[in-house]
């Protein structure tokens, strides 16, 4: 028997019945659900690199504790490169949060961290635009990290 | 909907402005086929809803990286069943509940005044229900999505040859459901 002419005393109707005004509301819900599922991607994203620089931080500065006979200096500025990397990470991460538009998350966030000794006025512009819970949350890394240099420079 | 105006929706949805614009037309377009197909492989209007908004939510993230290589509603089709097998495996007792479904439908049918017809309809469903995975999928897209086998193998990633011996066993079984029933 050919395909065509196969059921055909059956049709091709379903017996399923869809709710009322079911069609009507489904576009705009999925795009809005889409929208939202975008969002939390890209905040899970910045999470991420937030912890991955920090994990790579610590573990530079374990690697250099534990290394013989690495002259101090070099450790201290690569701690301190990481710690302008990580900045640059919670700048970009508050630049998100607020909503703000691609081309600006690139100005405030430079592609190439440039690793310059910072100033400690910089340092004290930047924990003054930290909210309490970023602060509270920086201060405790740099309580547990014990390779941070705390004494004046 | 033809190739141009496909591809202009495509253009649409690359283009950050007209994102939203072009997902809302793309959705409008093909929600109701596609609703269909994921409502006839897993019965439940709730999980058909679920993977309708799951298979556009993945439209929305990936038009990127659509290139054009096939047609828009291959594609789609592609990424609905792909959701529909998902569900099969994440719920492995969704058969027995897609049967319970269709059962008690068409328990209310034959409690009613409705016609044989109905009733037909449901034994037919219970039928194809009945059939391996591969071969329900095959059964539905071509018989009631009325796709070619060559639409059909880009969608499931098979030769003609295996989809038309798929379909045809399905027929058979389902032939032979329908008679065990009479």
């Amino acid at each position: 028997m050919k395909e065509e002419t196969e059921f055909q005393e059956i049709g091709k109707n379903t017996p399923y019945k869809v709710p009322d005004g079911f069609f009507e509301k489904i576009s705009e819900k999925t795009l809005r659900k889409a929208k939202q599922r975008e969002q939390n991607r890209r905040k899970m994203l910045i999470t991420l690199r937030t912890f991955a620089v920090a994990a790579s931080l610590s573990a530079i500065a374990l690697l250099a504790y534990f290394m013989p006979g690495t002259e101090e200096p070099v450790i201290k500025q690569m701690v301190q490169n990481k710690q302008t990397e990580v900045k640059d990470t919670i700048r970009l991460t508050e630049a998100i949060t607020k909503k703000i538009t691609i081309a600006e998350i690139k100005k405030v966030a430079p592609v190439k961290t440039t690793y310059k000794e910072t100033k400690p006025e910089e340092i004290t512009d930047v924990l003054s635009e930290m909210s309490d819970d970023e602060l509270l949350q920086l201060a405790a890394m740099y309580k547990s990290d014990l390779f941070i240099d705390e004494s004046p420079q | 909907m033809n190739e141009a105006d496909e591809a202009h929706i495509f253009s649409m949805m690359k283009d950050p402005r007209l994102r939203d614009k072009g997902f809302l037309q793309l959705m409008d377009a093909y929600k109701e086929p596609i609703y269909s197909h994921i409502r006839r492989l897993v019965v439940s209007h709730e999980d058909a809803e679920d993977i309708l908004q799951e298979t556009f939510i993945n439209v929305y993230r990936f038009a990127d990286s659509f290139k054009g290589e096939s047609r828009v509603f291959t594609w789609l089709y592609r990424i609905a069943t792909n959701e529909c097998t998902k569900h099969f495996r994440r719920n492995k007792k969704w058969i027995n509940n897609a049967v319970k479904i269709t059962g008690e439908m068409a328990g209310e049918v034959s409690g009613n005044d409705s016609d044989n017809s109905d009733l037909i309809l449901f034994k037919f469903q219970s039928a194809i229900l009945r059939l391996p995975e591969k071969q329900r999928i095959v059964f539905n897209l071509r018989y009631y999505d009325e796709l070619s086998y060559e639409d059909i193998g880009q969608i499931l990633n098979s030769s003609v040859n295996t989809l038309k011996t798929n379909y045809h066993y399905a027929s058979e079984k389902i032939k032979q459901y329908l008679i065990e029933q009479a």
